[in-house]
């Protein structure tokens, strides 16, 4: 096991980041934010940590610093997003993120400019990055079920219906723009800190793609989602190598498909497929439902 | 003084042609474009092309041919991924945000492909596609590209004005924005309609990447999303759907831009462009046209 | 005093008079009727009171307090909740999850913690037990007939324990049976005492469930009073048989 984890270390990696960033738009996402700040915090995640590590600064108290960054950014700019919907929201968010790639590209003393930031050093330890992956997800899978789940849903659908309801609408929208936001800096604190280079490759419109990749091809919406999405996201470079040059053309297809054709991702196919086979032995067949009982 | 005004118009006639499409698009199928920058590089990319295959070939087949293949690739789009997202969700949110999302894969895959043919770097464009020459009046240079730019995006906007406002497909264009079951009820087919308006905008954005192309005399597979920044501002200041106030906003960013790396940090641009959107944002979220067809 | 008072209150959208000036009240316990030509400003009213229509001019008191002090998310905790024309529920959650996402919303952690309260999962099933739902309860609710939907969504207002309860056009689209079947439901929530603002087309359900009737045309109130004798007054006999009243 721990030859494997260390042979592995590189895809493990990877597969971490892009989990976070796939959960970092999820929980945006679920409560009807539709966010494309991710990267753009991914980003300010990743240069704060490059140079704070440079500066000698211990990687817990980064990564503390890195999540509380992320949050108060969010808090600053929430009180803008509150008052976009959907599209607005949408286009907000990227330009913010558009706008960040810009600054990391001309703020050089920060971010080291076309260059970007290396030789930071790898403090991370693998079993802390995975426990920070597993952390993350227990939060998503706890907050998906029970009071708030109930609550983020009816916040997806129906923001008006939710009000009626009680459901204080701005405010679970501020938080989980918050949350989603915490989420990304922090995927960009795990790849500073475990590859030891930042730059704006990794910030670049590729990296958008990507994190929403990860999470439509898991699935948008259930917790287990972005997790599937990040392992097949990792892995499947390694076997479609023999495809050479059009394996990003194969890629883009097969994330387009799923998009337009099976948008619960893959997750929502499994499921759907175990509701096949478990639908003969339901206790209550949809028929003796289906009338309306007379009161 | 007067020279980064001609050069500022001219950047912004690019903008507005540019930005045209995505804000029609949005307005009227309610579909953001996050592919439209893509699509404008496959215009710049088919103007490389053309000129590196078959040296010689004329300027404005190349413009012409640069337009169909990206009207095409709109067509395309409407067809084959937003049709048939329509048809699986009923949801309008979900519709709204799935569609999105496929633009974004869209876009993936163009900008995949197009690195098949430039291997992933910046390509110049040869010379002899169009032979740029240089005017100077009263103490300013103009370029015969920049000439064009800003008849061309001039002449367009106006065509597109007039088609939204008096043109019969324009006014079922606008009723189809308003609701669209309604539209269909009265008789307007939402289906043409939403072809041939995802059609118009992908052969303005192929357009607007030929000139560019030929401007800054070099194509790139991402040049497309520095523009598409450019555009959510735009829109954000104009509303979505208005025609006059996207072109003049368009035209009023570039210059705002042109002067303040003439005048200011150069590295300020997209500084000043982002701070502008969050003004808007702040104080007039529906963008200084308030009336008109647009849905927020 | 008055459990619901409107004061005078308009909603302009531009030039568009969608409500002009209209003043009446509903008393505690009273059935309130709604009517009135399409277009003639009843769900803009509704929508002023739940404040998702911004007041041009006037005043809405519910219970003693102007309301636009109150945040839309909190009406529903001074006891003031609705249903919307169109049917919306949330189709991910079931039938149960529904009605409790709407009961646990405001003051679930007060009820846990007074001793022998009832929570709001206790209060949720009671209400589904009571309204013949147990049969449906982990259905999602895409799959069920309109009526069933329907009636869901008013089990889902009532689980917020409201003080008055406004309904859009709860019976629209509805076959005569799952007309009745409502109805009976309404009837009884009245006879036990809850106060109701009802928006309907079909006048002649409310002439039989309602104890006092308000009639809108044209964004003003054409005139208000006892269900039958209202009816029959001559401007309401115009409006409605003018020719400007539509069934959907």
């Amino acid at each position: 096991m721990i030859d494997w984890l260390a042979a592995n270390a590189p895809l493990l990696r990877n597969i971490s980041v892009l989990a976070l960033l796939g959960y970092s738009v999820q929980l945006a996402l679920r409560a009807g934010v539709f966010s494309f700040a991710t990267v753009g915090f991914y980003a300010i995640g990743g240069y704060v940590t490059a140079n704070l590590l440079k500066a000698g600064w211990n990687w817990v108290a980064v990564m503390a610093l890195v999540i509380v960054v992320g949050f108060v950014f969010a808090l600053v700019i929430s009180p803008v997003l509150n008052r976009l919907r959907h599209l607005f929201l949408a286009m907000a968010t990227l330009a913010f993120t558009l706008f960040i790639q810009s600054l990391a590209l001309s703020w050089a003393t920060f971010t080291g400019g076309a260059q970007g930031m290396f030789g930071v050093r790898r403090v991370l330890p693998q079993g802390a990055m995975i426990a920070i992956v597993v952390v993350v997800v227990l939060i998503v899978w706890l907050t998906q079920r029970g009071v708030l789940g109930r609550a983020t849903s009816a916040l997806r659908h129906d923001e008006l219906l939710a009000a009626s309801l009680g459901v204080n609408v701005s405010r679970q929208q501020t938080m989980a723009f918050a949350a989603s936001s915490g989420v990304g800096a922090l995927a960009g604190f795990v790849q500073v800190s475990t590859t030891g280079v930042f730059g704006p490759d990794d910030i670049s419109f590729s990296t958008v793609v990507t994190s929403l990749t990860v999470l439509v091809v898991g699935g948008a919406i259930i917790w287990a989602g972005p997790l599937v999405g990040a392992i097949l996201v990792g892995t499947l470079p390694l076997y479609l190598v023999k495809a050479g040059n059009l394996s990003l053309i194969i890629q883009a297809v097969v994330v387009l498909a799923i998009v337009v054709y099976q948008p619960e991702g893959l997750v929502g196919i499994v499921k759907y497929l175990f509701s096949i086979i478990r639908k003969p032995f339901r206790k209550k067949p949809r028929e003796t439902t289906a009338g309306a009982p007379a009161s | 003084m007067l020279q980064y005004l001609v050069n500022g118009l001219s950047l912004g006639a690019i903008y507005a042609l540019f930005s045209l499409g995505l804000s029609i698009s949005w307005a009227g199928l309610n579909i953001l474009n996050l592919a439209h920058g893509t699509v404008f590089m496959v215009g710049a990319l088919t103007a490389w092309l053309l000129s590196e295959q078959l040296p010689g070939v004329p300027f404005l087949l190349v413009l012409v041919i640069a337009m169909v293949i990206c009207g095409l690739i709109g067509l395309a789009m409407e067809l084959v991924v937003f049709r048939q997202i329509r048809r699986r969700t009923s949801d309008g949110n979900q519709q709204t945000l799935t569609t999105v999302i496929a633009t974004v894969a869209t876009s993936s895959l163009l900008i995949a492909i197009a690195e098949q043919f430039t291997g992933g770097q910046p390509q110049g464009l040869s010379q002899d596609l169009f032979v740029v020459s240089g005017y100077t009046v009263f103490g300013i240079r103009i370029t015969n590209i920049q000439i064009a730019i800003i008849v061309i995006a001039a002449v367009l906007s106006f065509a597109v004005a007039w088609f939204i406002k008096r043109g019969r497909q324009g006014q079922a264009l606008r009723a189809l924005s308003v609701d669209r079951d309604m539209a269909k009820l009265v008789g307007v087919s939402a289906d043409r309609l939403s072809a041939l308006t995802m059609f118009g905008a992908g052969a303005m954005a192929g357009l607007a990447g030929v000139l560019l192309a030929v401007q800054i005399n070099a194509v790139e597979a991402h040049m497309g999303e520095a523009l598409l920044f450019k555009a959510f501002a735009i829109i954000i200041i104009a509303g979505v759907g208005s025609i006059g106030a996207t072109v003049a906003a368009a035209v009023a960013l570039a210059l705002v831009e042109t002067f303040v790396a003439a005048y200011w940090v150069s590295d300020l641009r997209d500084v000043v462009v982002f701070a502008l959107i969050i003004l808007f944002l702040l104080v007039r979220p529906q963008g200084i046209s308030s009336k008109g067809w647009q849905r927020a | 005093m008055s459990l619901l008072v409107l004061d005078d209150v308009k909603v302009h959208y531009g030039g568009v008079r969608a409500v002009d000036g209209v003043s009446f009240s509903v008393e505690p316990g009273q059935l309130c009727g709604m009517v009135g030509p399409n277009g003639s400003g009843k769900t803009t009213t509704i929508n002023a009171i739940t404040r998702t229509a911004k007041l041009t001019s006037g005043r809405i008191t519910f219970d003693g307090t102007d309301i636009a002090n109150v945040p839309p998310f909190k009406l529903r905790r001074i006891g003031l909740v609705r249903t919307f024309q169109g049917i919306r529920l949330i189709p991910d959650l079931t039938v149960r999850d529904n009605i409790r996402l709407a009961a646990e919303q405001h003051g679930h952690k007060r009820r846990k913690s007074r001793a022998g309260a009832v929570t709001p999962d206790a209060f949720s099933e009671a209400l589904i037990e009571r309204f013949g739902l147990s049969d449906v309860k982990n259905e999602r609710p895409g799959a069920l007939p309109y009526g069933t939907q329907r009636r869901v969504e008013i089990v889902r207002a009532l689980s917020t324990s409201p003080k008055l309860l406004l309904l859009d056009e709860p019976v629209a689209g509805m076959n005569h049976a799952e007309r009745a079947d409502i109805a009976n439901v309404l009837k009884e929530l009245h006879a036990e005492g809850l106060s109701m603002l009802i928006i309907e087309h079909d006048l002649r359900m409310l002439l039989n469930l309602s104890d006092h009737l308000v009639v809108l045309n044209f964004g003003k109130l054409l005139a208000e009073g006892e269900p039958h004798a209202t009816a029959s007054l001559p401007d309401v006999q115009r409006a409605y048989l003018g020719g400007s009243i539509e069934r959907d």
